[in-house]
């Protein structure tokens, strides 16, 4: 079971780096959120955080990420509108790092089961 | 609905597709539905989101369009005498809870439960905006839809983290595990 959660901090964590990438300009239809140079900054490390955590199986620095992207998160939301914008972000820089906090977050703190589960993909 | 083999299922009814692509194409979906409501968090900006601009601009615009432009008549009186009195307030809330309906579909985590608030604050849009000038009636028509699909087909399974920890959730006897396992 740790295996599968350590997989998918690995894909999120990899997800929150690839991220950075979506704030290309360009149309206002194709930029899906706002990215500054601070936005990206705390993507790429947090992101590479959690991807080195995954990878040595060390759920604390998966914690860290998702913590530190949830503080983001809250900053972002505590600066939006105002002249002071330290991430250089805006709604969306919020919801966005609101998403990939609360994931790896969760999947950092939720109590590994002592035995074994099976392991296969859930159904519809 | 849950459907975990062929025996839950009356004979005649065929089960839906499982296959890999399907999965992945309903993942694709989820993020999809996850940027639509991410990417529209930009522009509602406090602190006023809009309110005092002349002419109004912004949310306060779109939630004016609710009475000058009425789709239902109770709807429209609840947003006068309610919603623009206190509008500043109902706008935080609109977008801390449209934050959150992206937040949780993007990392597809109890995505029935979000699914179905999506529904529903996509049926709040539709109201306020549908009579508006220029406004196309399926792009709100598609939004209910798509989140009634993503509630469905129990989304967060395919590709997200309730597919993940469900199994945790299952074995687990707490409520906090049991409310989690009924609401992906």
């Amino acid at each position: 079971m740790a295996e599968r959660l350590n997989r998918a901090a690995l894909v999120i964590g990899a997800a929150v780096v690839v991220s950075s990438l979506l704030g290309i300009p360009g149309s206002t239809q194709f930029r899906l959120v706002r990215i500054g140079g601070g936005t990206a900054a705390v993507l790429v490390g947090f992101g590479l955080i959690a991807v080195i955590g995954a990878r040595l199986g060390r759920r604390p620095l998966v914690a860290t990420a998702g913590l530190g992207l949830l503080a983001a998160a809250g900053l972002q939301l505590a600066q939006l509108g105002r002249s002071t914008n330290w991430l250089g972000g805006d709604g969306s820089t919020f919801g966005l790092l609101l998403g990939f906090g609360l994931g790896l977050t969760v999947l950092s703190l939720v109590p590994l089961p002592a035995e074994p589960i099976p392991i296969g993909d859930e159904r519809q | 609905m849950v459907a975990t083999g062929s025996d839950t299922l009356p004979s005649q009814l065929e089960r839906l597709d499982d296959s890999r692509i399907g999965r992945a194409l309903i993942a694709v979906v989820r993020v999809g539905v996850a940027f639509l409501w991410i990417q529209n968090l930009g522009w509602k900006v406090p602190p006023r989101f809009g309110e005092g601009s002349t002419p109004p601009e912004g949310l306060y615009q779109f939630t004016r369009y609710a009475v000058d432009y009425p789709v239902f008549t109770p709807y429209a009186w609840l947003v006068e005498h309610v919603v623009l009195p206190n509008f500043v307030a109902f706008a935080w809330l609109t977008l801390l809870l449209e934050a959150c309906i992206g937040a949780f579909l993007l990392v597809g985590l109890a995505v029935r439960f979000w699914a179905l608030v999506g529904a529903a604050q996509s049926l709040v849009i539709t109201l306020s905006v549908l009579n508006a000038p220029n406004e196309w009636h399926w792009a709100y028509y598609l939004m209910i839809l798509a989140h009634l699909g993503l509630f469905a087909v129990a989304a967060g399974r395919a590709g997200g983290l309730d597919g993940v920890l469900r199994p945790v959730w299952r074995r687990s006897t707490g409520r906090l595990a049991r409310t989690l396992l009924t609401v992906s």
